[in-house]
């Protein structure tokens, strides 16, 4: 019976996910675009040579390093809140719950554009920062790294923010009530009680950002520089630039590797089966 | 040891003295404001108006970490990232205690509750006794000034929650600790206190030994709320330095105790069942109210027998131990008796709303 | 009955219904011609000026595709069979692909009369096999009221770039960008290079990197750049930066550069399939004097064909045909993967 009701999502998963992706794989390993998965010659040769570049090396560690980074800024920004949003009893905790959600609501292109708006060289910070007579001229925040890193943080937020909520909420208060009896003053109770307590949520969040970021196009696109080309665009670029479609195709392949490696390391120490306290 | 509490909206007034050694316990329905009063000793809630002081001490502007209180809650609260001997000495951490003598403390500290073997485990791998044990242990080792228990057994089953009641009043005798226990549980509280504050809507109704709740309710609510037992609405009609005449819809009662309501007042008597005694016939030999009833249903609860009788002039049935009784022959039901509580046994209070 | 005879008649009725059966079945298979355009008041012009022309001369709708030569390339490469573009608007060296493919039609004078107002250097690079409509000239557009005096040469572009004078301001295009290898070859050329000797070009572009705003990767993007003031001079087409100019960019200005500059062209092809005879019809429309002229006006491309007659006011603008230069196409073919290589290994850090 279980098998039946899965039977519909299986089907989907398979013609729409698994199928092409054999195909891309097929094609990096040197099978024509259009043919059959398994064609009569496959080699790793476009791997080696996609790999023997630098170039396809430093956007990897930089697509990593990113990942990473966004990752810890979004922890950074989203416990504060989190704390706030598990804690606090006012009135006011719905209307925060509310912009929170706001990164999922509001489409990527309206974000980029509003960045663009908010870090160019007449834009708002720009327009502030030479107002109150803190830089000379416009500093330049856009079309690069930082505005890369802001973009991203600002998409994944929601989805740093949720699980560590959740984990906080889910800690009995009667636990920091404890710790305090014993003589912990709330910075302490937070340092050894509620942080190590909430670690699971941090984590989760952080490899969902992670694993996000990686598959980043839009923001790089539009926000970033030809300095701060990441693995997605990389693809886009061997498909459409390079015309080098199984060069796009490895890497891409690449990228899937990357996120099904993620993707294990949560099912193994987030698997929600494994906890039953 | 000397306490005063003051008010908030979920308490209205408390005045509360503890000795030292004592062992209090709040007792009352839910939210008659106990629970708020022992958070506002530990200092998680802050009195609106009033002081509190622990060991000539005043406390109320401290938060909890400096109070020097030990703490039980109903869910336990282990740290569960912590094993046993972590969560032991996390309160000697807190205060610096050198690493050197902690050691020795958590080990008396578990011997005191009986788990020496289970330093090494974590939480998740004990039983809600065995949790509760490694608790008060935790609460113990620093030596605080006062224990407050939250509710510590709700969780427990029946059996387990005898025995910790058992375990933890032992050994808060033989430590002399100050205790203020809060509960919804009577017996439990009547079992382990010195003293019993029972509450009611944030106030103090009477706070005295376990046994004078019992026998002498100062209150209805303490009467209603404490054991069980009826009352009849009646008015007096005399009233004299030894006795006082009571005219209720079953009957005129008599009663010796001292009481306050003057002829004409409205008035409620309360008796218990177990001084509701059948008699053979309405001439009764001792002063005290005399009625007759029919009986309605009986209750065989193994070592009572409860019955309910039922009188013509209103539908609420009295309740009487008809438990000697039973023993010779079983009652049944339709039948009429006499039943007699003696003066000496029936309270007097003001009638409702007043 | 008069002599008809009813077998002739019911001959003659069957008949008639076969034909017209016939030609409402033929009239069904050509009811739609697909073709492409690039984005923009570029595809504005073919939904308004080439197509309605087009469906009054042949009945038959136009649907128009939008994306790029990249995915078009790939969409007909993928179905050869059965291509699902009847022409399209190519880039220079993708068109040479699919002519080596085998995938397009030769185009004559014949097939498509307006040719014969064509020179011949719009059609010669790929033989025929495509036909540029128009070209864009490449040249600099700066912002007159911060950049008093614009410079007349690539390499005094180069050098005043390269030495900071304009600050942060600058903009090229990325390598993401199609025309960039040529690009890259043109600048080089400026300097004394060639097509095997790049490397005036890429020192000259190693000095300017710190200098620049944004690589951008397609023309919006450079508009963009542009209109909202984050660059104040750089690198684009003619057409566009006068397009920009003329709805209301009064800070605006262009220039072409000396010795010469890059023609854009994009040849147009038939593709090879069912709708082929469309297709030419199609091609001779896009080189139509009359919607040419449209689509001048609107976009500021130059048209190719020779009796366009352009209007007094912009005449000015026009870059003769004379001035513009494009590399050989095969062997910019050739070298353009290493231009990429050395693109990514050293301007993009």
């Amino acid at each position: 019976m279980n098998t039946m009701l899965a039977a519909p999502i299986t089907t989907l998963m398979v013609i729409g996910y698994v199928l092409p992706s054999l195909l891309m794989l097929s094609i990096s390993l040197g099978g024509a675009i259009g043919s059959w998965p398994f064609a009569a010659t496959l080699s790793f040769g476009k791997y080696i040579e996609v790999f023997s570049s630098s170039y396809t090396w430093r956007v990897l560690v930089f697509t990593l390093i990113v990942s990473v980074a966004v990752a810890v800024v979004n922890a950074l920004l989203a416990y504060p809140m989190a704390l706030y949003l598990a804690r606090s009893r006012s009135k006011w905790t719905g209307t925060v719950f509310l912009i929170a959600f706001t990164p999922l609501a509001v489409g990527m292109n309206m974000m980029t554009m509003g960045w663009l708006i908010m870090l160019g060289k007449n834009g708002v910070i720009n327009y502030a920062l030479q107002a109150l007579s803190l830089t000379s001229g416009p500093v330049p925040l856009v079309y690069g790294l930082i505005a890369v890193v802001i973009g991203l943080a600002h998409i994944s937020f929601t989805f740093m923010l949720l699980p560590i909520e959740s984990v906080l909420r889910s800690i009995d208060p009667a636990i920091e009530r404890a710790s305090r009896s014993l003589g912990a003053p709330p910075w302490r109770t937070f340092l050894t009680i509620t942080l190590p307590l909430s670690f699971e949520g941090v984590a989760a969040g952080m490899l969902i950002v992670f694993m996000q970021s990686c598959g980043a196009f839009v923001i790089p696109l539009l926000l970033g520089g030809s300095s701060t080309v990441m693995l997605p665009v990389a693809i886009w670029e061997q498909m459409t630039v390079a015309n080098d479609r199984a060069a796009g195709a490895a890497l891409a392949t690449v990228l899937a590797v990357i996120a099904l490696f993620i993707l294990a390391i949560q099912l193994r120490y987030f698997n929600p089966r494994r906890s039953t306290q | 040891m000397r306490k005063s509490y003051g008010t908030t909206l979920a308490v209205e007034h408390i005045d509360l003295d503890i000795a030292k050694g004592e062992f209090v316990s709040l007792l009352g329905p839910s939210g008659c404001g106990k629970s708020t009063t022992l958070m506002m000793v530990a200092g998680f809630e802050v009195p609106t108006a009033g002081e509190i002081h622990i060991r000539d001490r005043r406390v109320d502007a401290l938060p909890p970490e400096k109070r020097r209180i030990g703490m039980m809650f109903q869910s336990y609260a282990l740290f569960p990232h912590m094993n046993v001997t972590a969560n032991v000495e996390y309160g000697l951490r807190m205060r610096g205690v050198p690493k050197a003598e902690r050691g020795p403390r958590v080990q008396r500290a578990l011997d005191l509750v009986h788990m020496q073997g289970f330093a090494d485990r974590a939480p998740r791998q004990l039983s809600g006794g065995q949790q509760q044990r490694v608790a008060l242990a935790r609460a113990l080792v620093t030596e605080p000034d006062i224990l407050l228990l939250d509710e510590p057994f709700s969780a427990l089953d029946r059996k387990l929650r005898e025995e910790l009641q058992r375990e933890v009043r032992d050994l808060q005798r033989k430590l002399g600790i100050t205790t203020i226990f809060v509960t919804h549980d009577q017996e439990e509280a009547l079992l382990m206190s010195d003293r019993v504050a029972v509450m009611n809507e944030g106030r103090v109704e009477q706070c005295t030994r376990p046994q004078n709740l019992y026998g002498a309710p100062a209150t209805s609510f303490v009467a209603k709320f404490i054991g069980r037992g009826s009352f009849v609405d009646g008015t007096v009609r005399e009233r004299s330095a030894t006795q006082s005449l009571i005219d209720t819809a079953i009957g005129q009662a008599t009663i010796t105790r001292p009481q306050e309501a003057a002829p004409g007042a409205q008035v409620r008597i309360f008796f218990r069942p177990e001084h509701a005694r059948l008699v053979e016939s309405t001439a009764a030999a001792e002063p005290g109210l005399s009625f007759p009833a029919t009986l309605r249903s009986l209750y065989f609860q193994g070592a009572t027998t409860m019955a309910e009788m039922k009188v013509e002039v209103s539908e609420e049935p009295i309740v009487v131990d008809l438990s000697e009784r039973s023993q010779l022959h079983t009652p049944a039901e339709g039948d009429r008796f006499t039943i007699h509580v003696p003066a000496t046994r029936i309270h007097v209070f003001p009638a409702m709303g007043e | 009955m008069n002599s008809i005879s009813r077998r002739a008649f019911v001959g003659g009725v069957a008949g008639a219904t076969f034909l017209s059966g016939r030609s409402s079945l033929v009239f069904a298979q050509e009811k739609t011609i697909t073709v492409t355009s690039l984005g923009g008041r570029w595809e504005q012009s073919i939904r308004t000026h080439f197509a309605p022309l087009f469906k009054k001369r042949t009945g038959v709708d136009v649907k128009v595709v939008s994306g790029g030569p990249a995915q078009w390339t790939a969409q007909i490469e993928s179905q050869p069979s059965k291509p699902p573009l009847d022409a399209v608007d190519n880039s220079e060296l993708l068109a040479l692909s699919l002519i080596d493919k085998g995938l397009v039609l030769k185009l004559t004078p014949e097939l498509v009369p307006n040719l014969r107002d064509v020179p011949a250097q719009f059609y010669e690079p790929w033989d025929s096999f495509g036909v540029s409509y128009q070209y864009g000239a490449s040249g600099i557009f700066y912002d007159k009221t911060k950049i008093k005096q614009a410079p007349q040469s690539w390499p005094e572009f180069l050098e005043r770039a390269g030495k900071g004078e304009f600050g942060r301001n600058v903009t090229l295009p990325d390598i993401s960008y199609p025309w960039t290898p040529e690009l890259v070859w043109h600048l080089a050329a400026s300097l004394g290079g060639s097509l095997d000797n790049l490397e005036p070009a890429f020192n000259a572009l190693k000095r300017v990197r710190p200098y620049v705003t944004k690589f951008w990767g397609t023309a919006i993007e450079a508009e963009r750049l542009i209109l909202s003031r984050e660059a104040e001079i750089g690198w684009l087409w003619d057409g566009r930066v006068y397009a920009m100019m003329d709805a209301g960019a009064r800070y605006l200005d262009f220039t072409r550069l000396k010795p010469n500059s890059l023609f854009s062209l994009v040849p147009a092809q038939v593709v090879k399939g069912s709708n082929s005879k469309l297709a030419y019809e199609w091609i001779n429309t896009l080189l139509d004097p009359e919607p040419l002229l449209e689509y001048y006006k609107m976009i500021q491309y130059t048209p190719v064909n020779r009796k366009v007659v352009f209007p007094q006011a912009t005449a000015a603008r026009v870059m003769p045909a004379s001035e513009g230069t494009i590399p050989s196409l095969r062997d910019l073919a050739r070298v353009t993967p290493s231009i990429i290589a050395r693109w990514n290994a050293e301007i993009r850090i």
